[in-house]
C-alpha cells in the first residue's frame, strides 16, 4: 500500500498526540490508554515475548522522518509481538527507552552512499541496510556532525560503555537523498516504506522465534 | 576531523575540518605571523534557515511554535523571548502562578542543556578524552549522574511543555493547559535527587585543570530586582550599561562577516561583548541561591569571574541554582483558575530578551491589527559571542606557541567549547586552519 500524505500526518501525529492532548489542544479518550502502554514497553520487551520497535527522526525534516513513518505503518500490522515507540533520536531518551529490553530494533535515516560489510539488504533496493549493533560499533552513517543534541550513535556506545545495551539492538538504515526543513519524502525513500516495514516484521520474527 | 600541520621556523598551520562536541558546523582559521596572531576567523558553514523571512506573513500567535524549531536543545528560549515581545506589544502582563510556571520550564531547559554541555561536551577537554563515549567507559558512574541530571531537566520540560524538544504549551498570554499540583509535586523527589546531583558536578568540576586566562570582558546580561534573570529584567554591564530592553537596536548592531553565515554582534562605540553563564554569574552573583552561592565560593570562585575556562564551573552552579528554583516554585505552587490571560490584538512592534541558557536571546515583532507579523528579528547569544570567541583565540595563541601542535588545536577548539556555542541558532540567516608566517 503506497504511503500517502494522510498516513505521513497519522504517523507524525501517532508520537505527537500524546502531546496535543496533555497540552489540552486534542480530546482523545483513548490517549491515557496509550500512555499506559508506553510505560509498559520495556517490560513486556524484556519478558522475551516481544520486540521493541523504534522509529527515530525528525518530521520536518524531509527523509529523516522515515524512521517515524515506518514504526508507524509497523504499529498498523498490530502484530501482538511488536511494540513501537517514536522518538527524536536523543541519546537519554533511546537509553532510557531499550532500557532492560530484550530485542530492540531501530530504524532511522542514514546519508546516501553507505558502504559496508553488511550493507544492502534488500537486492530490488540498495539504499536499505542493517546493521547488528549488540556487539560492534554501527558505522560512519549514523555519526551526525552536530553533536549537541547526541544521536543514535552516541546512545549506542554510551550504552555499551555504561552496560546499558538491550540484549539484541539492530538498527535499520533507510538511505536518505533530501534533509532540507520542510520538505516531504522523497519519492525513492517513499517507494521503499513498505519493504522496510516488511524487513523489520520479519527480523522481530526472527530474534523472537516466532514463525 | 582531518588535521594539516605544516612544520617551519616561520608558518604554522593547524586545520581541523570541523569543530566536534559543538552544535553546528564551523571552523577555525587562526593566522601567525612572527609569533603574533594577525587574523582569527570562525566560520560558520551551518546554512542559514531564515526564520526572520518566514515570520513574516505568520500570525504573531504562531511565533513561539514557529521559533522553538530554530534550536532542539533551546527551544524554550525562543518561546519565551516570542511570547514575551508579543506581550509587550499587547500590553500584556504573565504573572502569579502562570509566571512561575514560565520560571520552572525554563529551570528545567537550563538543567537539561547545561547538563549536556557540561558532561557530555566540555568536561572531556579537561579529563584528555575526545568524546564523552571514551570518558564514560573510564568514568561511568559520573557519566550516569549527568544523563539522570538532564532527564530531570528534560521531566520539568515535557511535563510544563507537552514534549522535550520542540514543546507545544506555551502560548501567548500563558500556557494551553497547566498542570495540576500533584503533577509537579510528583517531579519534587526527582528534583531533590538532581539538587544533590548538581552539588556534586560543581564539587566535580571545581577539582578540574584550569588554564590561567583571565581577559577584560565586556559582560552583558539582564538584571532583574530580585531573582536571578530568566524571562525579565534590565540589559545591564559591568562597565555602566542600564537599559530597557526596548534600547536594545540602539546600542547593539549586526554585521554579516564574509567568511562565516552567521551574523557577528557588537555593542557600538565598545566592540566585543560576552553573553551566557559567565556574564550571568558576573551581573547576578548576589541573586543566586544561597547554597548557590556558597557552592560557588567553596569551589574557588569569587564573585567576579573571568576566565572562560571556568565556565565549566559557574554553568555547574547555575545547574543548581535551577534545581533549586525550580523546587521552590513547586513547592509554593497552586494550580491557576485559568491557563492563559486574555487579550486584544492590535496593531503594535513588541520586545523581548530571555535568559536563553547560552545568553541573552533577543527578538523584536512588528504586526499589524490581526496579529500578522509584519518583520521580526532574532539575536542569539551564540552569534552575540562570536567576535569574543575570536578575541579570545587572538589572546590565547601567542602565550601558546610553544604547545605541541596537536595540544595547541586543542586548546583552539577547547576556547571555542568554554562558550557552547549553538552554531545552528547563530545562523539566522571545528576546522581549525593555523597559518604561520
Amino acid at each position: 500500500m503506497p504511503i500517502d500524505a494522510d498516513e505521513r500526518f497519522y504517523v507524525y501525529a501517532d508520537g505527537f498526540y500524546e502531546c496535543l492532548v496533555m497540552s489540552g489542544r486534542a480530546k482523545n479518550k483513548a490517549a491515557p490508554a496509550k500512555r499506559a502502554r508506553t510505560k509498559r514497553i520495556s517490560q513486556i520487551s524484556s519478558a522475551g515475548s516481544s520486540a521493541l520497535v523504534v522509529g527515530l527522526g525528525n518530521p520536518l525534516r524531509g527523509d529523516d522522518a522515515v524512521g517515524r513513518i515506518i514504526a508507524g505503518r509497523v504499529r498498523r500490522r498490530k502484530r501482538p509481538f511488536l511494540n513501537v515507540v517514536e522518538c527524536s533520536g536523543e541519546a537519554a531518551d533511546l537509553m532510557e527507552l531499550w532500557r532492560d529490553a530484550g530485542t530492540v530494533i531501530v530504524v532511522d535515516a542514514v546519508y546516501p552512499g553507505t558502504s559496508g560489510p553488511e550493507a544492502a539488504v534488500s537486492r530490488r533496493s540498495r539504499r536499505i541496510h542493517r546493521f547488528d549493533a549488540t556487539g560492534k560499533a554501527l558505522p560512519a552513517c549514523f555519526h551526525k556532525l552536530s553533536t549537541h543534541a547526541f544521536g543514535l550513535h552516541e546512545a549506542v556506545e554510551l550504552a555499551r560503555a555504561l552496560h546499558q545495551l538491550p540484549q539484541r539492538l539492530i538498527v535499520f538504515g533507510v538511505e536518505g537523498k533530501r534533509f532540507d526543513t520542510g520538505s516531504p519524502l522523497s519519492a525513492g525513500v517513499r517507494k521503499i516504506v513498505p519493504r522496510v516495514a516488511d524487513l523489520v516484521v520479519a527480523e522481530a520474527r526472527r530474534q523472537l522465534k516466532i514463525r | 576531523m582531518k588535521t594539516k600541520s605544516t612544520k617551519s621556523t616561520k608558518t604554522r598551520t593547524i586545520r581541523v575540518d570541523y569543530l566536534t562536541r559543538v552544535e553546528g558546523e564551523g571552523g577555525l582559521y587562526v593566522k601567525v605571523k612572527g609569533g603574533t596572531v594577525v587574523d582569527v576567523k570562525l566560520k560558520i558553514f551551518e546554512p542559514p534557515r531564515f526564520f526572520e523571512a518566514f515570520l513574516r506573513g505568520r500570525s504573531c500567535e504562531e511565533a513561539a511554535d514557529i521559533t522553538s524549531r530554530i534550536c532542539g536543545i533551546c527551544p524554550i528560549a525562543y518561546q519565551m523571548s516570542a511570547v514575551h515581545a508579543i506581550e509587550d506589544a499587547l500590553g500584556v502582563k504573565v504573572e502569579g502562578q502562570l509566571r512561575a510556571l514560565r520560571r520552572l520550564v525554563y529551570c528545567g531547559e537550563w538543567i537539561e542543556s547545561h547538563t549536556l554541555h557540561v558532561y557530555m561536551l566540555h568536561a572531556p577537554d579537561f579529563l584528555g578524552y575526545p568524546d564523552a563515549i571514551r570518558m564514560a567507559k573510564d568514568h561511568p558512574d559520573i557519566v550516569q549522574r549527568g544523563l539522570q541530571l538532564k532527564k530531570a531537566g528534560n521531566e520539568i520540560v515535557r511535563l510544563i511543555g507537552g514534549r522535550e524538544i520542540h514543546p507545544i504549551n506555551v502560548r501567548v498570554g500563558g500556557f494551553y493547559k497547566v498542570p495540576a499540583k500533584e503533577s509537579l509535586r510528583a517531579l519534587a523527589e526527582q528534583l531533590k535527587w538532581a539538587r544533590d546531583a548538581a552539588l556534586e558536578t560543581v564539587r566535580w568540576v571545581a577539582t578540574l585543570p584550569f588554564p590561567e586566562f583571565e581577559q577584560d570582558f565586556l559582560f552583558v546580561a539582564l538584571r532583574h530586582e530580585k531573582e536571578y534573570p530568566f524571562n525579565e529584567g534590565r540589559i545591564v554591564s559591568n562597565r555602566g550599561l542600564d537599559i530597557p530592553v526596548h534600547g536594545y537596536d540602539q546600542l547593539f548592531s549586526e554585521e554579516h562577516i564574509a567568511y562565516s553565515s552567521a551574523l557577528h554582534s557588537e555593542m557600538k562605540d565598545q566592540g566585543a561583548y560576552f553573553v551566557g553563564p559567565l556574564a550571568r554569574y558576573n551581573l547576578n552573583f548576589d541573586r543566586l541561591s544561597p547554597l548557590a552561592r556558597e557552592a560557588a565560593i567553596a569551589a574557588g570562585l569569587q564573585p567576579a569571574c573571568r576566565n572562560p575556562f571556568q565556565s565549566i564551573v559557574v554553568r555547574s552552579v547555575e545547574i543548581l541554582h535551577a534545581c533549586e528554583e525550580a523546587l521552590r516554585i513547586i513547592e509554593q505552587y497552586e494550580m491557576p483558575e485559568t491557563p492563559a490571560v486574555k487579550y486584544e490584538m492590535k496593531a503594535g512592534t513588541g520586545y523581548a530578551c530571555t535568559e536563553a541558557p547560552r545568553g541573552i536571546l533577543y527578538h523584536r515583532y512588528r504586526f499589524d491589527a490581526h496579529g500578522t507579523i509584519l518583520d521580526a528579528k532574532i539575536v542569539p547569544p551564540t552569534s552575540q559571542n562570536q567576535k569574543t570567541i575570536e578575541n579570545d583565540l587572538k589572546q590565547f595563541v601567542p602565550a601558546n606557541l610553544s604547545l605541541p601542535e596537536e595540544d595547541l588545536r586543542w586548546r583552539c577548539e577547547q576556547i571555542v567549547r568554554n562558550y557552547d556555542p549553538c552554531i545552528s541558532c547563530s545562523t539566522h540567516f571545528l576546522k581549525l586552519q593555523m597559518e604561520r608566517v
